[in-house]
């Protein structure tokens, strides 16, 4: 299996192609979108007196945006915080079969997870979910954040063929000259 | 299977996951789920997994995340952490161990800027470890204050640690803010006598910079006014109540990119940069959270909690002794568990002991995350450590471990002053909430 090289570093390469921009493109707007929007919010308070009404709600949406768009990216960098001390007194041979079991779990937890979402946001009108003041439904948002998991499920699918196939996971770089 | 059973064999099996490398966030995910499955059957826990996710990656407090962090990733990329480090090294730099000082100073001020250990340890090591290697410092030394200086990042505010202990706990954000001013301050101070004291047993450890005459002087710290300019619109701000501290992080984040843009320091690349590190952080600790808050239930549905407060309380050595008792655990967790895995794992035991015991729950948030700061540069498995390391790959882990000592003690005199003096914390923010 591991005369596939080229394809399985393909296949982490098109995960990285998928994952990144989502997190990169629209996270980035949203992130921007919610600085932009607390700062006009105090400068309609502090300076005009005049509070924008529901703005509350909207940065409040942002967020569940937010961690929708970044969380599979967080994964597939490593970024989530994990204790390491089997990586140092095990080696690949060890952590490549534990590696596998536990992104298995993290597969059925974040599909159960998703599905959950998935039927709150079917449920969302009915139960009157809805932001405080502009009253806007949080059924959308429940399938925006499944989106995310769902995201994130599937990098470690990708992540559980490619440990599979026997080769080691190369994570995506953190250095600034790569970005 | 009586509920409690239950509940040992969950805690088990998370030690078992944990040790397996799976990420803290899913660990407390899984076993929270399918321990309430076990308890209280699989529409319960259904209803906490969706519904807590959910509550939590809406929680408008939670803003704060993303905003600091991008605070903090715009400073770093920015070059206004080399500005402060400039400015601290004109002042201090001709003395003993001054490039070390010079360090902790400019990581204390880089710390008003992010709360991140993790960022104040890579950005300020970049800039001071090839001048400390210039001037021929010990590696132990140069690389121990890099990595006792970054964990400054989480007790000068705005921290990381600080809004989880608030989420978790159900305190202000601005007041655990602010209750981690003077700390931090002493903390800094007490880090410089660490130093002081090292290079006057070993003077050899940290020899003199050269002399900057007073223009240098006056204009490297006239360099900094900006980033001092920022921190006092947002810490300022909320302390003076102007803001809340969602609106001081988004105040500083935007005030951070038009100081960037200014400089002309930003450019694509960066702010791709920034973007992305911003993004990751945000979701690892939004993560944390879901899975704390699925976890949390499940715990306290088999009363293991509540046995352990109540064994805790009834212990014969007094509110002191129970304290010392939860901060030696602390520290020994802190060797091999990650700081921000430990404070969600366990705070829901020990906050309760606490408040059963008459302590003031701002302190103790002070309190833990200095002791999370000790965990973070203590070996085997501290951050810090690993983080000054990839700036420093020539320099073998046990020399950066045997730096780490003298900022190690100065964190435990720290605790002791805290301990004997709760003023120290708590009376910022009395004299601004009252």
């Amino acid at each position: 299996m591991t005369e596939n090289k080229p394809e399985v570093n393909d296949v982490l390469g098109r995960i990285d192609r998928l994952v990144r921009p989502v997190a990169l493109y629209l996270g980035g707007f949203v992130v921007a979108a919610l600085t932009l929007l607390t700062v006009v919010q105090v400068g309609f308070r502090y300076v005009l007196n005049s509070p924008i009404r529901g703005a509350d709600d909207i940065a409040q949406l942002l967020l569940v945006a937010v961690v929708a768009f970044s969380v599979a990216q967080s994964g597939r960098t490593g970024s989530q915080v994990a204790v390491e001390i089997l990586g140092t007194i095990g080696g690949p041979k060890i952590t490549r079969w534990t590696d596998i079991l536990v992104k298995v779990l993290g597969v059925i937890m974040l599909v159960i997870l998703t599905l959950k979402l998935v039927d709150n946001g079917n449920h969302a009108a009915d139960f009157g979910e809805a932001t405080l003041t502009l009253l806007i439904s949080f059924g959308p948002f429940f399938y925006l954040l499944a989106f995310g998991m769902v995201l994130y499920a599937v990098v470690l699918i990708v992540e559980i063929y490619v440990h599979l196939c026997g080769r080691p996971i190369a994570l995506q770089s953190q250095s600034i000259d790569d970005q | 299977m009586s509920e409690t059973t239950i509940g040992t064999i969950g805690i088990i099996a998370l030690f078992a996951l944990l040790a397996l490398r799976m990420p803290v966030a899913m660990t407390m995910l899984v076993v929270g789920f399918f321990g309430t499955i076990a308890i209280n059957g699989l529409n319960a826990a259904l209803s906490t997994l969706g519904g807590e996710a959910f509550e939590i990656a809406s929680t408008s407090m939670l803003i704060v995340v993303p905003l600091f962090v991008l605070m903090g990733n715009l400073a770093g990329v920015s070059g206004m952490s080399r500005d402060l480090y400039d400015a601290a090294y004109a002042w201090m730099g001709h003395r003993r161990g001054g490039l070390a000082s010079a360090t902790i100073g400019g990581c204390a001020g880089f710390a008003a800027l992010s709360g991140s250990s993790i960022a104040s340890a890579v950005t300020m090591g970049r800039v001071a470890l090839p001048q400390m290697k210039r001037y021929k410092y010990d590696d132990s030394l140069a690389t121990g204050a890099v990595a006792a200086g970054g964990t400054l990042g989480i007790l000068i505010p705005p921290s990381s640690g600080m809004i989880i202990y608030a989420i978790l706990t159900e305190q202000s954000i601005g007041r655990l803010f602010m209750a981690g001013v003077f700390p931090g301050l002493l903390l800094t101070g007490l880090f410089l006598v660490a130093i002081y004291i090292v290079t006057r047993i070993r003077p050899e450890a940290g020899p003199p910079g050269p002399r900057a005459n007073m223009r240098e002087r006056f204009a490297a710290a006239r360099r900094s006014l900006a980033i001092v300019g920022i921190v006092l619109a947002t810490i300022g701000g909320i302390y003076l109540g102007i803001f809340t501290p969602v609106e001081a992080a988004g105040v500083g984040a935007f005030l951070t990119f038009v100081m960037a843009l200014y400089r002309r320091s930003l450019d694509w690349q960066k702010i791709r940069f920034v973007l992305l590190q911003t993004l990751q952080t945000s979701a690892t600790v939004m993560m944390i959270l879901i899975g704390a808050f699925v976890f949390i239930p499940f715990m306290a549905l088999t009363q293991i909690p509540s046995n352990i407060v109540g064994f805790l309380v009834n212990l014969d050595v007094g509110p002191l002794g129970v304290l010392i008792i939860i901060l030696t655990t602390y520290v020994a967790l802190g060797t091999f568990l990650e700081g921000l895995a430990m404070l969600v794992l366990t705070l829901h035991i020990v906050f309760p002991v606490i408040i059963e015991l008459g302590l003031d729950p701002i302190w103790f948030g002070v309190v833990v995350v200095i002791v999370l700061e000790m965990g973070l540069i203590s070996p085997p498995v501290g951050v810090n450590v690993f983080v000054v390391k990839s700036v420093a790959p020539d320099v073998p882990m046990g020399t950066i471990f045997k730096g780490i000592w003298p900022f190690w003690l100065a964190m435990a005199v720290c605790l002791a002053f805290l301990v004997a003096f709760p003023k120290i914390a708590t009376f910022l923010p009395d004299t601004m909430f009252g």
